[in-house]
């Protein structure tokens, strides 16, 4: 055995001290990884770019009149509308969780349950459904008429639901569950143990709530009410039927019904930084607030124990939100559906429709992960590279766009990419006409894998984080490329993980609307869009059908979700900007 | 030069660097063929920088890596990992979950033929006494079985050099003592060179031909077991290894005079020292003691007994090992030998806090 020393102790040609030349790590270099990123970013950045440059082409004239009659009421509707649903769900998610985390009561499981499903409806089902319950001539204001002997409907006035008000109830009905499961999280999970302190401090359960619990729980009340501002932002039929002159009905009917648009893009930019502002200020709001609850000892908070009528008097608070964000509509939606199964059968369109639905949402989930999978991963194989980081940061941006501004910015793409389609076919002799991308199912496809990339690319994020980097490092080291790591080692760990996204995405974009509509094929008609036309049309024939369907699909998460557990996080919530 | 003198593995004058941390300053050092070397140090030295630069898992900011005469990374070169043919054991294991012992160990020999993968797997799995748990799956193993497998699948694929991260750290002692031995046995079969981080000296002393120390990212000292440990290069080395008794010193003529007496000092320039004197250097026993103590406290320790003794001259109490079946009384005064081999004079350190 030889024991010569060969080495040479720690003469370095870098003086002791200098500053290090900059780090490069393993593979920064170019790979299918960065090439399928490259694409993702691209795809991801191009309606924004169009929206830029159509909006710049705009006639000035219509620029003057769009921003100084269109825009200021919209944007001044579309605030109170914010304003309201995001002052309704904060109280209610906030004080439903406290009621079903903090207290045990008969029914408690049970609401804990309920509170969730209103995440069933879509928001402009949910407003569907209720503009049809509470019509004049609806069931509601029947019953009621008969029940008092009034014989005209002209002569019993209610407060219309076609207002602001009513949208901002409606709105916050279908969107407190976002605040309410953040928020019930961390008190069951995080706050135990403050919770018991400040009890045996002799703090009153009113002084907990607000010197404790609310402290708190801030970061997620955040984090939920930023998801349903996106919600209502985002929401393009809803507003129509409740009679709400937002920005995103503001940027629809201009394209829609003026076909301008370069003034739809102007709006929409204009929308843009609108959410870009909120988002700043959420932002901002909770960076100075970096509460680090989480990461304590996860022990359920013991519950104080209210009984007889006390008890059912809180089960029955907690639970009229449920009521009338599930319960009612769905049940009258049920009805009405049975009614028209009995009178007119299973329609064909609708047969038709649902198979159009889970055709365009199956392709855009496979899309989505197949894309999200290798740039993930991607990622991860290449540490320390910022331009994966980057892509895959850009390539994610569609989920912060309403659905209707992102339909926008792809009409202009995919108008740009037909045209220069046209050209070359031209160029080579053949007939320069035809549509490609544009009204297509491809392109609707991509619509939707823009718009929901990011809760898969989270999803998958999560699932890896699960996964030992020294796995991939071993499979390296035993002649596996970054590619084979994906393919043998990250694929199959992460089965489970994709089978959930796959479930949360497929639900997103079978609930779709804003963008479905504007770039669906001719006469392509979804669930989602059927619904739309007889709501907008006031015609109810097979709407309550497809909402129902809509519902039924829209409960599968949720389903899942309660299986999870008492722990569980809502779908959407880890697709959230953060 | 023959070709068993070409180093299996050379690093050449490496760096590297998170962000403004240094984590390697100019790091040289040859593995030869079969050999087993251990990178020593405690953590943040920069040793798993240095492995994970031979795996190709982190590229250097400079500086050659060269296996077998071939440049692995350099100017220019970058070998990703998967072409290395190098063998790495993770600290952690990293054995894939969704596959079976078997397929584990032969995950590295894709391309090959399936009879031949079988075959080597079953003798692998034999070797390492998991003949019968090929079927099994990483989660139903122990822990040191855990380690075998990634032992033998690291092996599977014959690399002429194995890296091993800090490969018996999660096993508990008794386990360390055995999978030490195994682990020589399997790599003095198979011929692998192998270099191996720890922060553990017994570790190294049991298994390593050559330690290499390391300190803030340099290697301080290169040697066989019995030279780093007989001839530390410095205070820090020597400390490494077993716990000193530390007398500041003068030297004066080439010897070192403290309280305790008067040490040899051969080439130390006169000036102001320090006598490292290794716990094991005192002796109760001895036939010629030089110094007069107080035995202050006894501790029953079962393999040894630990006393602790107040010695003339010397105001610190001081802790030394002896044979637990030795009879000590408190308050006793004794003489105490010193064994000079275990006493190293070091000149003042510019840098010794480093």
């Amino acid at each position: 055995m030889t024991s010569v020393v060969i080495a040479d102790h720690g003469s370095g040609s870098t003086a002791t001290g200098a500053p290090p030349p900059r780090v490069r790590r393993v593979g920064s270099t170019f790979d299918g990884f960065l090439g399928l990123g490259l694409v993702a970013g691209a795809a991801a950045l191009a309606p924004v770019v169009a929206l830029a440059v159509i909006a710049a082409g705009g006639d000035g004239g219509l620029w003057r009149h769009l921003f100084t009659s269109v825009v200021p009421r919209a944007t001044w509707e579309t605030s109170i509308l914010v304003l309201g649903v995001a002052v309704f769900v904060m109280v209610v998610g906030t004080g439903t969780a406290w009621l079903v985390a903090v207290h045990d009561f008969p029914g408690r499981r049970l609401l804990e349950v309920l509170l969730l499903l209103p995440l069933a409806f879509p928001i402009y089902v949910l407003a569907y459904s209720w503009l049809d319950l509470l019509h004049p001539v609806g069931a509601f204001q029947t019953e009621l008429r008969a029940l008092l002997g009034i014989a005209r409907p002209a002569d019993l006035r209610l407060p219309d639901l076609r207002t602001l008000p009513g949208a901002v109830l409606i709105f916050g009905l279908g969107l407190y569950p976002y605040v309410y499961v953040a928020v019930r999280t961390v008190f069951l999970a995080q706050t135990a143990a403050l919770v018991e302190a400040a009890r045996m401090l002799g703090a009153s359960r009113k002084r907990i709530f607000f010197r404790v619990a609310l402290p708190l729980a801030r970061p997620a009340i955040a984090a939920g009410t930023a998801l349903a501002i996106m919600e209502t932002l985002n929401d393009v039929g809803a507003a129509e039927f409740l009679s709400v002159n937002t920005l995103t009905a503001a940027v629809y009917s201009t394209w829609v019904n003026r076909g301008d648009l370069s003034g739809a893009a102007q709006i929409a930019l204009a929308m843009l930084v609108f959410v870009s502002t909120l988002f700043l200020f959420e932002r901002l709001g909770r960076g100075a607030r970096g509460y680090a609850v989480v990461g304590r000892a996860v022990r359920p908070m013991n519950p104080i124990r209210v009984e007889g009528l006390a008890g059912f008097g809180l089960f029955a608070l907690g639970a009229l939100p449920a009521v009338l964000g599930f319960v009612v509509p769905a049940l009258h939606l049920l009805r009405q559906a049975q009614e028209r199964l009995a009178f007119a059968g299973f329609a064909d369109e609708i047969l038709v429709e649902t198979l159009n639905t889970v055709s365009v949402a199956v392709a855009a989930t496979l899309v989505a992960l197949v894309v999200g999978l290798p740039m993930v991963s991607g990622r991860r194989l290449n540490p320390g590279s910022r331009l994966h980081t980057a892509l895959l940061r850009i390539s994610t941006i569609g989920y912060a766009v309403p659905g209707t501004v992102l339909a926008i910015g792809l009409l202009a793409v995919y108008g740009g990419v037909d045209a220069v389609i046209r050209a070359a076919r031209g160029a080579l002799g053949g007939a320069p006409s035809g549509l490609f991308l544009s009204a297509s199912f491809a392109g609707l496809v991509i619509a939707l894998t823009l718009r929901f990339f990011r809760l898969s690319a989270s999803k998958i994020e999560t699932g890896l984080e699960r996964i030992s980097p020294s796995l991939d490092q071993s499979a390296r080291t035993l002649g596996r490329s970054p590619f084979a790591v994906m393919w043998e080692i990250h694929l199959p760990l992460m089965t489970p993980t994709l089978a959930g996204a796959a479930l949360l995405l497929f639900v997103d974009c079978m609930k779709e609307l804003p963008a479905t509509l504007l770039l669906r094929p001719m006469g392509f008609e979804t669930l989602s869009t059927h619904l739309y036309g007889e709501a907008a049309r006031g015609t109810y024939e097979n709407g309550a059908l497809a909402a129902c369907l809509i519902v039924a699909f829209g409960l599968l998460p949720i389903i899942l979700m309660t299986r999870i557990g008492r722990r569980a996080t809502i779908p959407a919530a880890e697709g959230a900007p953060s | 030069m023959t070709s068993s003198s070409v180093p299996a593995l050379a690093f050449d004058d490496v760096h590297h660097a998170y962000g403004a941390t240094r984590a390697l300053r100019g790091v040289s050092l040859s593995i030869l063929p079969g050999e087993v070397v251990a990178l020593l140090g405690p953590s943040g030295c920069g040793k798993t920088s240095l492995l994970r630069i031979a795996a190709g898992l982190e590229r250097p900011l400079a500086g050659t890596v060269v296996m077998n005469g071939r440049m692995l990374a350099g100017p220019g070169v970058m070998e990703p990992p998967e072409r290395r043919g190098i063998g790495m054991m993770f600290q952690d294991y990293a054995l894939f979950p969704h596959l079976d012992v078997a397929t584990n160990v032969g995950f590295g020999l894709a391309g090959r033929a399936r009879g031949e993968i079988e075959a080597i797997v079953a003798d692998l799995l034999s070797r390492v006494g998991l003949a019968d748990r090929g079927r099994a799956y990483p989660h139903m193993l122990s822990g040191g079985e855990q380690q075998r497998v990634a032992l033998a699948r690291a092996l599977a694929p014959d690399p002429a050099i194995l890296l091993m991260d800090e490969p018996f750290s999660n096993l508990d002692q008794r386990l360390r003592r055995g999978m030490r031995e195994e682990t020589t046995a399997l790599l003095r079969a198979g011929g692998a060179a192998a270099m191996m981080v720890t922060h553990d000296p017994d570790d190294a002393l049991a298994v390593a031909d050559r330690i290499a120390l390391m300190r803030a990212g340099r290697i301080v000292q290169v040697g066989t077991p019995e030279e780093v440990h007989r001839a530390p290069v410095d205070r820090w080395v020597a400390a490494f290894f077993a716990d000193l008794e530390e007398v500041p010193a003068t030297v004066d003529g080439g010897r070192a005079e403290t309280p305790l007496g008067s040490f040899a000092a051969p080439g130390l320039a006169d000036g102001p020292a320090l006598v490292c004197i290794r716990r094991d250097a005192f002796d109760l026993d001895a036939e010629e003691p030089v110094f007069a103590a107080r035995v202050l406290a006894t501790r029953f320790l079962g393999e040894r007994r630990m006393v602790t003794l107040a010695i003339e001259g010397w105001e610190r109490p001081v802790d030394i090992h002896t044979d637990p079946r030795r009879p000590v009384e408190v308050g006793a005064r004794v003489g105490i030998g010193l064994d000079r081999d275990e006493v190293f004079v070091f000149g003042p350190e510019p840098d010794a806090a480093a």
